[in-house]
């Protein structure tokens, strides 16, 4: 096979970066960052330790077994608004829109997102009336005492037309002063529920942008997460709470708009980040992915990943990664770049014991092991909707 | 195993720093990179499977630790703001030209041009086919034939 070379791009790369003749490697240090190699252990030996392991794989997975039964918070399909939770494999109800709420209560659910405490359920709300469709707002729900905070309050019906109109402008003057927006989405708590983080969203030519903010949990406090680019989505914050992960677009690839053929105009690829608290260090994680949720050991991001042939028709799966950007999603049977799960837009949540992700599809809600097996559907999640599942806290004496 | 590794190291040792150097855009963590990606070589050597030429693998190591690097400083290299290099032959355009490859292409360069690799020991270095390395190095090519004023001469 003939080999290709340019004399001129040789030439040209050599005056680019010339080779550095002073350099002198280190072979030593190379070796010490190597560490010792580990010595292997006598036959006999070998044995004892393979019999242990294997006696406490068989308690690990006993207590697993009992660790890992799924909790977590899901819309029911059906109006009025409920919230349920999967407790044991049965749907439990958490929060119903209250006595005497209009019949259209809740019917048009946007989000949702139970504190890490289990306590209190944030979820953003509006109803079908056409008039009143932006008259929604922020619920922080106490699950033990039914305390409903809204913010901010919506109008009672007014009785005129005009009346309503006036009632509209108001909510979404009072909307813009306490939340930056009249729906904030993609709610996510702070790992010590004081803090709710959320999205609002603009259109600006003819694509989203977003914005992320934290509010304290009594509704005060609004802060600006300035995340350093130019959007910002999909809020997980990290288990100590200093960082936020986010993505610059709500999907791993959009496009905004189409030519007269039909075809897309421009493709945008969404970009994984993380930030601190004070918009400090800002930080890429993955230069493709949308909807990074933290593990609890803050070790790994799970994330909604482009499908293979980086084709928006292709919805993609969930892939794992580091922090600092290591790819460390199992391979799968379906090949080397694909993800793990189902795909159709799917949205991961990690268990607290980090031994499980629910993903959220545009079907329903899953729940698999985080190495792609056991994956199973949740039944009565099959009009679950945009949130992204929320699993409730382990109870106590069970996993952590 | 550890002595071939180790002769490569000794042999090669400037083209593996400008490689990583061309990845990573950063002389201290291309060096950084190629002490690290030749400590992981040493320390998975045993997962090598005799698949394609040691120097492949070995490269691919190195190349490893220098994009994680690169990704880590998160920092645009070819791209950039010429400080780092005279435009006085119209250097410039190639290096705009390099910064707009994809990455596959630019790696490729990198190693056909900066460590003077033969197609198959690219194509380990890659984990990809020599048949896919022939055709983006020809990508590449034309890509910055324009950037080399080669259409015009």
């Amino acid at each position: 096979m003939r080999i290709e070379y340019s004399p001129e791009l040789a030439a040209a790369l050599d005056r680019l970066l010339p080779v550095d003749e002073t350099l002198r490697g280190d072979w030593d240090a190379v070796v010490g960052r190597v560490g010792a190699p580990a010595r292997r252990p006598p036959r006999r030996v070998r044995k004892r330790h393979l019999r242990v392991a294997v006696v406490l794989a068989a308690i690990f997975l006993l207590v697993a077994g009992v660790a890992t039964a799924t909790y977590f918070v899901t819309r029911t399909s059906q109006p009025p608004a409920a919230f349920a939770a999967l407790d044991g494999g049965r749907l439990r109800t958490v929060w119903r829109c209250p006595t005497g709420a209009p019949a259209d209560c809740g019917a048009f659910v946007m989000d949702a997102a139970l504190a890490p405490d289990g306590r209190r359920l944030a979820f953003v709300t509006g109803s079908t009336n056409s008039l009143s469709l932006d008259q929604g707002g922020l619920h922080i729900v106490d699950l033990e005492t039914g305390a409903d905070r809204q913010l901010p309050v919506a109008p009672s019906d007014a009785a005129t037309t005009a009346g309503q109109l006036r009632a509209w402008r108001e909510h979404l003057r009072a909307a813009a002063h306490y939340l930056g927006c009249s729906f904030p989405h993609e709610l996510a708590w702070s790992p010590d529920a004081s803090r709710l983080a959320y999205v609002c969203t603009a259109e600006l030519g003819g694509l989203s942008v977003g914005r992320i903010y934290t509010i304290r949990a009594d509704g005060t406090g609004r802060r600006f997460l300035r995340t350093g680019t130019a959007s910002a989505f999909w809020p997980s914050w990290s288990p100590d709470g200093t960082r936020v992960a986010f993505s610059t677009r709500e999907e791993p690839i959009v496009h905004t708009g189409r030519r007269q053929s039909g075809r897309p105009r421009h493709w945008v690829w969404s970009a994984i980040y993380t930030v601190g608290l004070d918009g400090s260090h800002t930080q890429l994680v993955t230069p493709r992915g949308a909807a990074p949720d933290w593990s609890p050991d803050g070790k790994t991001l799970a994330y909604w990943a482009p499908g293979c042939s980086g084709s928006r028709t292709e919805t993609g799966r969930t892939r794992l990664v580091t922090p600092d950007g290591r790819d460390v999603t199992p391979r799968s049977s379906a090949g080397r770049c694909d993800g793990i799960g189902p795909a159709n837009h799917p949205i991961a949540a990690w268990s607290h014991d980090g031994r499980q992700l629910a993903v959220r599809t545009w079907e329903r809600v899953f729940v698999m092991d985080v190495d792609g097996s056991r994956l199973t559907a949740v039944p009565g999640t099959d009009a679950f909707g945009g949130s992204r599942p929320a699993w409730q806290p382990p109870k106590r004496g069970g996993a952590k | 195993m550890w002595s071939e590794i180790e002769s490569l190291y000794r042999s090669r040792f400037t083209q593996f720093v400008r490689v990583a150097r061309a990845v990573t855009g950063d002389r201290d963590s291309a060096l950084e990179a190629v002490q690290d990606g030749f400590a992981d070589a040493l320390r998975n050597a045993g997962q090598w499977k005799g698949e394609g030429p040691l120097e492949g693998w070995v490269w691919r190591c190195v190349i490893n630790r220098a994009r994680k690097a690169r990704r880590r400083a998160a920092v645009e290299i070819w791209g950039g703001d010429g400080r780092n290099n005279d435009d006085d032959e119209g250097d410039g355009d190639v290096r705009v030209g390099l910064a707009a490859l994809p990455e596959r292409q630019r790696l490729v360069v990198f190693l056909r041009y900066f460590a003077d690799l033969e197609y198959r020991e690219i194509a380990s270095a890659l984990g990809i086919e020599v048949g896919t390395v022939s055709a983006t190095l020809h990508a590449a090519h034309a890509a910055l034939r324009v950037a080399l004023g080669e259409v015009r001469a």
